[in-house]
């Protein structure tokens, strides 16, 4: 007897069961997803920026960078003659710009 | 291998906050969520959709607390659950008088209407936890212990809302011809 209700319960349902077509749903689900923030990571990046500013201030980053960029310079003046530039590696290097470039734009779109 | 592809996009959704991967499982799911939704809410299709949405929300928001103990799937049915049971409690403030004039009109409403919407009249003749057991069990094919994952009600009960659930809804059928037309 429950063997044969279960049988036809099975029946009938089966009979019933309906695929739903999406029809715009996961799209309307998509358009109303919050964002994800990660309030912990978002406390780090902050506190990190904080120290970064405080340490580029106390040994005065910005002095720091010109002399740098002032001994790069005066650099390349000295030895641009001797300079060799593989090809290679530019195009290599030109790639992998590329990509991470194309990867970060898509998925600023994406977002 | 599907629930290897369901771990894989979560772990794009929770690490990289990729939300293609996530319209994917919602691609995969949407069908049976809102089923299950139509199937309980007894044939009301934009309630049905509301539920679903709010629940592919709320498993996005918390997709990281998920710890895969028993599939992608149950999990998000239970949150479907979840979201049902907060919905009738939010309702509960509807005199009974209403419900039951709402419910007058719909019932006539529904058996003046094909046999397609047969099964929407047998479901209203079960409670609220033997139309969640049947539905699981006939419709999404689920085993009892997974139901009694998704509800949180242990097997036994499971298995008496299902036994009580087939006798109502079998005696419906019969009463109403279903056995004679197969």
């Amino acid at each position: 007897m429950m063997k044969d209700n279960d049988t036809l319960l099975k029946q009938f349902m089966d009979a019933n069961r309906q695929e739903m077509a999406d029809n715009g749903f996961s799209r309307r689900v998509m358009h109303r997803l919050p964002c994800r923030h990660n309030r912990a990571a978002q406390i780090l990046n902050a506190l990190c920026a904080v120290v970064s500013v405080f340490l580029f201030v106390t040994f005065d980053g910005i002095q720091a960078i010109i002399e740098v960029m002032r001994n790069v310079l005066v650099y390349t003046i000295q030895h641009v003659g001797t300079l060799h530039i593989d090809i290679k590696t530019m195009v290599v290097l030109f790639c992998l710009v590329f990509f991470f470039t194309v990867r970060l734009a898509w998925q600023h779109v994406d977002d | 291998m599907g629930q290897i592809n369901d771990i894989s996009l979560i772990a794009q959704v929770v690490a990289f906050g990729n939300k293609r991967a996530f319209d994917k499982l919602v691609c995969k799911y949407q069908s049976p969520l809102r089923r299950f939704f139509l199937n309980l809410t007894c044939g009301d299709t934009a309630l049905s959709d509301d539920l679903a949405q709010e629940t592919f929300i709320k498993a996005y928001t918390s997709l990281s607390s998920f710890k895969n103990l028993s599939g992608f799937s149950t999990w998000l049915f239970r949150i479907g659950y979840n979201q049902f049971y907060d919905y009738l409690r939010s309702q509960k403030e509807t005199s009974d008088l209403e419900a039951a004039e709402v419910d007058g009109e719909y019932k006539v409403e529904q058996v003046s209407l094909s046999s397609k919407m047969d099964v929407y009249c047998a479901l209203k003749t079960l409670k609220e936890a033997e139309r969640m057991c049947i539905t699981l069990f006939y419709m999404e094919d689920m085993s009892i212990d997974k139901i009694a994952d998704v509800t949180g009600y242990p097997m036994g009960t499971v298995k008496s809302h299902l036994s009580r659930g087939r006798e109502k809804m079998t005696t419906y059928l019969k009463n109403n011809g279903y056995d004679e037309r197969q």
